[in-house]
């Protein structure tokens, strides 16, 4: 049992975790990348803008476009800021999670709203990124280990999830779809890609250093057991919502934990032929809608729900 | 005088709203001089109904309508039976003004001796005041007093639905020189409890008659006056008519002020306005009863706190947590 | 949280100066909670005082930074609106406990309990018959003249007459070292996470003096609260869902609303969670509407229910009122509350305790002229040199005049505002509250403290055997309230067999 308005901060806890640990990653490997004076550098920040859609920021030097990625409060979509919202939703459900688990975020919270944080990222934006995402991770950990493994933690994951299933999808939609944008096929800006998807090290163990984009999509989409491929991630939404809808009285076909099994069939059904004679944007469009969907559903079930239909007899 | 009265009251929102609750101070009183022969209640949508006695002894309904909807009708059925008047009071000795001053009086009726609400001395009352020698009446003894006051508050003011509503304060009938039996009453109860003497607000009905000189509108509810005199405890004055309460008048509910015993008042959840029409019908019994000639849109009030804009609402939240005051 | 009085600024220089082995502690010139008149430690204070001696200025900084950051960590701030910003601050916290030895401690424990016994009784009557009133013992219009009278609890029924469920009274200790009470907070007190935090930090920074000194523990708050509140439910509602309602995480207590609803293990519900259906109270969870018994609030009662109270109020839930009337849920405190700890039926507290137990007051009240009534009005006009006024209706230390703190021109103002609406205000004499040792800038100096326990009443009245201490930090201020720069520290009171019972004496 948990009050709807919990569930709704939870779900949005986990939102705000992944993606500021994404914004995070994407900056790093950027400014990496940059560090080569080649095109490859600038495919890299190319990507990493245009997935974050803010390919027009392009423009700025690459420590400032990375810098206020990281750092710019008045962004709704920097890490700060995604950590400032997680930390208020965290508030709001205090009692619902563990008090290990809400230092780990409190004190990234404030490492990222520490005022020396602008001159210690001008001083070594590496080290100071690699704390952010060390710091996600711990949280996450902590989580993991200290909270209990019920509705609180699921939503959250639920929550985790979708979050990376959309943010991989759109960087995957910035490199691969068809269309007006640039081909990426430069050697480091694909390695730079697979950094930035967290994917660098699991994808050489299974493909070894052949870096071709039909075997990085065939990886972030399909792989089963790398936790950022979209089928995997699809997978855990689908098996938390499943368990979450079980207590849900008003189960209707349009539940959350339906439309996540369809987007895993159909996952599950698709190879890496159909991606290539289809063309990738299809299947990832699908995707980004099917996400947006479940979002939508999510709402609808758990947490916004009409009153009407669930009066006590 | 057995009257059956109709009370119809309809809300209608722009938009669909919901989780509506609402109170409603319709049902007569029962009391010796009125008997309640019946009372319901018919809500669309339909709800169950709640009741409790107020902290001024009313009867007060309440209930709730969870689902969306874009309109709420409570229609108000009663039947009461008015015992007519058979000895008026009659002026009283000086004496009485120094017995409204017993700790007695002013420990039992406490409420009704403060100012309150809609009910106060404001500079323009005052200036009232001045100007009609209100003062002077006091040299008579309270009941004469009273009395005269409730003519003086009748010739002073014409009866005119068109200036103020529901939530006017008394300046502005006071500088209009007009305005409707609510604003009349708050007038008349300031005065009362300004001199000491108890007053309580009272709503209700009139079985109008115009022959009898009444000018109150016959579609409309009614409101008037009740002043505690010791040697004949609560006895009703209507300075829109000019008449002490008879068996033409039903009351319904008693209280400080009209904030008291709105006849209606609730709140919902919702982007959207709502506009209220009123129809009101009192009838002798056995004439056929009819609906109401026409729903009129009254007074423009918004007796609902809630329809403010939803995009506000958060700010208005934060600023409420902050205003909570830590102890 | 309410003010602290007291008097002249401290004259530092001219305390006697004491032979202490390492740090060394100039008492205050009133009472010394540690250093008796004659320059010795007192008894209860001697395991903390040696085990202070031996640290160094170093040691202590390093400890009081440790406890700082633990506090940041958890998260145990409130929050301070400026003009266009909001700050999260911790609470200056003191790593030094104040001590309370048992035999102190009984009478403040007996004294709370007679008080909130008689504040509940006198609450029942003003609701049901108002004996008291027609006795003329408390005026009438002071009582339903109250903006805190709540004619909507007018015979209502509250189970055990417990409509103070949790009363957090503050305490002063004068200069004769007697204890007196300063103010009863019977709305929604709050303060009682500080304290349990503050144990939970200084048992860490002391542990040694801590076991050595015997205290009686405070860690059970929680589960008697959660026992209070279960017993305010409906007999037949066998296992009552309890949930704690908080105005949400922009109020300044929030830490501890969530901390409370934490460790009881109940439901953290802001008003937009609550539904009131056919008269009874549910929540929204995610599988559906849930019943919800018991409330314990920390709303005020004006925002509680916009259908009964503000109507613009949206931290409450509409219809709450209306489904408590019918018994149908339980309200903590009851609303209403307040009407017995405004500032001026304080005044007739003592003859409150008398007319219902027959009894004198344990803790005695601190003198206070009622500016109503015109005699004493004059008084208060000609001393305002002297006094602390005290508008009735405001708290958290705002609205005041501490006399010999202020100017000539800020005296003049509030006579102003004083003969403009006396029966606003009520004025206390200065009092000189007691002093205990605080670690400030590295040095360990004398600041002014008052005490706030809190006492739970339901089928039971029990008082934590611990309390919030609250600090001026500013040398010489007399204000504690968090608001107002004032800090905290945590308070050992310690049981009957304490060892270290006789050594300096009490004074």
């Amino acid at each position: 049992m948990m009050l709807a308005r919990v569930a709704d901060s939870l779900y949005w806890l986990g939102r705000y975790m992944e993606r500021a640990e994404h914004l995070s990653r994407l900056s790093s490997v950027m400014l990496n990348a940059t560090l080569d004076q080649t095109d490859a550098g600038a495919q890299a920040v190319w990507i990493a803008l245009s997935a974050v859609g803010k390919a027009e920021s392009g423009a700025l030097a690459p420590f400032e476009a990375a810098r206020s990625l990281v750092l710019d409060r008045a962004d709704t979509n920097s890490v700060v800021s995604s950590l400032a919202r997680a930390r208020e939703n965290a508030r709001q459900v205090r009692d619902q999670i563990t008090t290990e688990t809400w230092e780990r975020l409190n004190l990234l919270y404030l490492r990222v709203t520490d005022e020396n944080a602008g001159r210690e990222f001008a001083d070594g934006s590496a080290n100071f990124l690699h704390d952010v995402i060390s710091d996600v991770h711990l949280f996450k950990g902590a989580a993991d280990t200290t909270m209990s493994h019920g509705e609180s933690w699921r939503f959250m994951m639920v929550g985790m999830y979708l979050e990376r299933a959309q943010l991989v999808s759109s960087l995957l939609e910035v490199c691969f779809a068809e269309g007006p944008g640039r081909v990426i096929n430069d050697h480091i800006a694909l390695v730079s890609l697979l950094r930035m998807a967290c994917a660098l090290e699991p994808y050489l163990r299974v493909y070894t250093a052949e870096i071709e984009p039909r075997h990085i999509l065939e990886f972030l989409v399909f792989d089963e057991d790398f936790p950022r491929s979209i089928r995997f991630v699809t997978s855990r939404i689908e098996e938390h919502l499943a368990i979450l809808a079980r207590h849900t009285e008003a189960n209707g076909r349009t539940g959350p934990e339906r439309l996540a099994g369809r987007l895993k069939a159909r996952l599950q059904f698709a190879d890496l032929d159909e991606l290539q004679a289809q063309g990738a944007s299809a299947l990832l469009t699908t995707v980004v809608n099917e996400c947006s969907r479940i979002h939508e559903a999510i709402y609808e079930t758990f947490v916004a729900y009409p009153l009407e239909m669930r009066l006590p007899a | 005088m057995l009257l059956e009265i109709r009370h119809i009251t309809q809300y209608h929102y722009e938009r669909s709203v919901r989780e509506s609750l609402m109170e409603l101070w319709m049902q007569p009183q029962k009391s010796a001089r009125q008997r309640l022969v019946s009372f319901e209640l018919e809500i669309e949508p339909a709800a169950q109904v709640f009741s409790y006695a107020d902290s001024f002894g009313n009867a007060v309904y309440h209930f709730d309508v969870p689902q969306p909807h874009d309109g709420l009708t409570i229609i108000a059925r009663s039947a009461v039976e008015t015992e007519p008047v058979l000895e008026w009071p009659m002026p009283l000795d000086m004496g009485e003004w120094e017995r409204l001053k017993s700790t007695f009086v002013r420990g039992e009726c406490f409420d009704y001796l403060q100012p309150h609400g809609f009910v106060q001395v404001t500079p323009a009352l005052q200036a009232f005041m001045d100007a009609h020698d209100i003062e002077e009446l006091r040299r008579r003894d309270p009941f004469s007093a009273v009395q005269a006051l409730c003519d003086t508050i009748y010739k002073a003011f014409e009866y005119d639905p068109g200036v103020t509503d529901a939530d006017s304060p008394i300046d502005l009938a006071l500088e209009a020189k007009r305005g409707v039996c609510q604003d009349f009453a708050h007038i008349m109860l300031a005065i009362c409890r300004s001199w000491g003497m108890p007053a309580r607000y009272v709503s209700g009905y009139l079985f109008t008659d115009r022959e009898a000189g009444d000018r109150s509108d016959p579609d409309a509810t009614h409101a008037w006056v009740e002043v505690f005199l010791p040697s004949y405890r609560w006895i009703g004055f209507d300075p829109t008519n000019n008449v002490m309460t008879g068996e033409r008048h039903v009351a319904v509910a008693v209280g400080r002020d009209y904030g008291d015993v709105t006849p209606s008042r609730g709140v919902y959840k919702g982007d959207s306005e709502s506009h209220l029409a009123v129809g009101v019908s009192v009838r002798r019994a056995r004439a056929a009863v009819a609906e109401p000639e026409f729903l009129r849109l009254p007074r423009p009030s918004t007796p609902f706190g809630a329809s403010r804009r939803r995009a506000s609402a958060d700010a208005i939240r934060e600023h409420q947590q902050r205003q909570q005051q830590q102890q | 949280m309410d003010t602290g009085v007291a008097a002249k600024i401290q004259d530092i220089d001219n305390s006697p100066s004491l032979p202490m082995t390492g740090a060394a502690y100039l008492p205050g010139v009133p009472y010394d909670e540690m250093i008796a008149q004659g320059g010795e430690v007192r008894g209860h204070y001697a395991a903390l005082q040696t085990r202070i001696s031996t640290l160094g200025a170093g040691e202590l900084a390093d400890r009081q930074r440790m406890l700082e950051r633990s506090f940041l960590l958890q998260g145990i701030t409130f929050t301070v609106y400026g003009a266009d910003s909001a700050t999260e601050r911790i609470i200056p916290t003191d790593l030094f406990p104040r001590i309370l030895p048992a035999q102190e401690w009984a009478k403040i424990e007996a004294g709370l309990i007679q008080r909130l016994q008689a504040l509940n009784m006198f609450l029942a009557d003003i609701y049901g018959d108002q004996q008291i009133l027609m006795d003329g013992v408390v005026p009438r219009e002071l009582v339903l003249g109250a903006p805190s009278y709540r004619r909507e609890m007018q015979n209502v029924y509250v189970p055990h007459k417990s409509y103070a469920n949790v009363c957090g009274s503050d305490l002063i200790r004068g200069q004769d070292g007697e204890f007196a009470v300063l103010e009863d907070n019977l709305r929604v007190p709050s303060g009682v996470s500080y304290m349990l935090a503050n144990r939970d930090a200084s048992k860490r920074t002391f542990p040694g003096a801590y076991r050595e000194a015997g205290v009686r523990p405070v860690e059970r708050y929680p589960d008697l609260l959660l026992a209070t509140l279960k017993s305010m439910s409906a007999d037949w509602r066998s296992n009552p869902q309890v949930v704690v309602l908080t105005p949400g995480v922009y109020n300044s207590a929030y830490y501890e609303h969530a901390y409370l609803a934490r460790l009881m293990g109940v439901p953290l519900v802001e008003g937009r969670d609550l539904v009131v259906h056919d008269n009874m109270v549910y929540m929204r969870t995610t599988t559906g509407l849930r019943r919800v018994d018991v409330i314990y609030r920390r709303v005020d009662d004006d925002f509680i229910d916009p259908l009964a109270f503000r109507r613009d109020s949206s931290l409450g839930a509409a219809g709450l009122f209306n489904a408590y009337r019918a018994g149908n849920v339980v309200i903590c405190n009851a609303p209403g509350t307040g009407v017995a700890d405004d500032k001026a039926v304080y005044a007739y507290v003592p003859e409150i305790i008398k007319y219902y137990l027959g009894e004198d007051a344990i803790l005695p009240n601190i003198e206070t002229f009622l500016c109503r009534e015109p005699a004493q009005l004059s008084h208060v006009l000609a001393n305002l040199d002297k006094l602390v006024v005290k508008a009735v209706g405001a708290s958290g230390g705002y609205g005041m005049l501490i006399g010999p703190h202020a100017s000539a021109q800020e005296r003049s103002d509030f006579a102003d505002a004083l003969a403009a609406d006396p029966a606003n205000y009520i004025a206390q004499p200065t009092i000189q509250l007691s002093t205990a040792p605080c670690l400030v800038d590295g040095r360990i100096e004398p600041r002014h403290v008052d005490l706030r326990p809190f006492i739970l009443s339901g089928e039971k009245t029990v008082v934590m055997p611990g309390a919030l201490t609250r600090v001026a930090l500013k040398r010489g201020s007399l204000v504690v309230n968090s608001s107002q720069g004032g800090g905290s520290k945590d308070t050992w009171v310690l049981s009957e067999e304490t060892p270290s019972n006789g050594a300096g004496g009490l004074a």
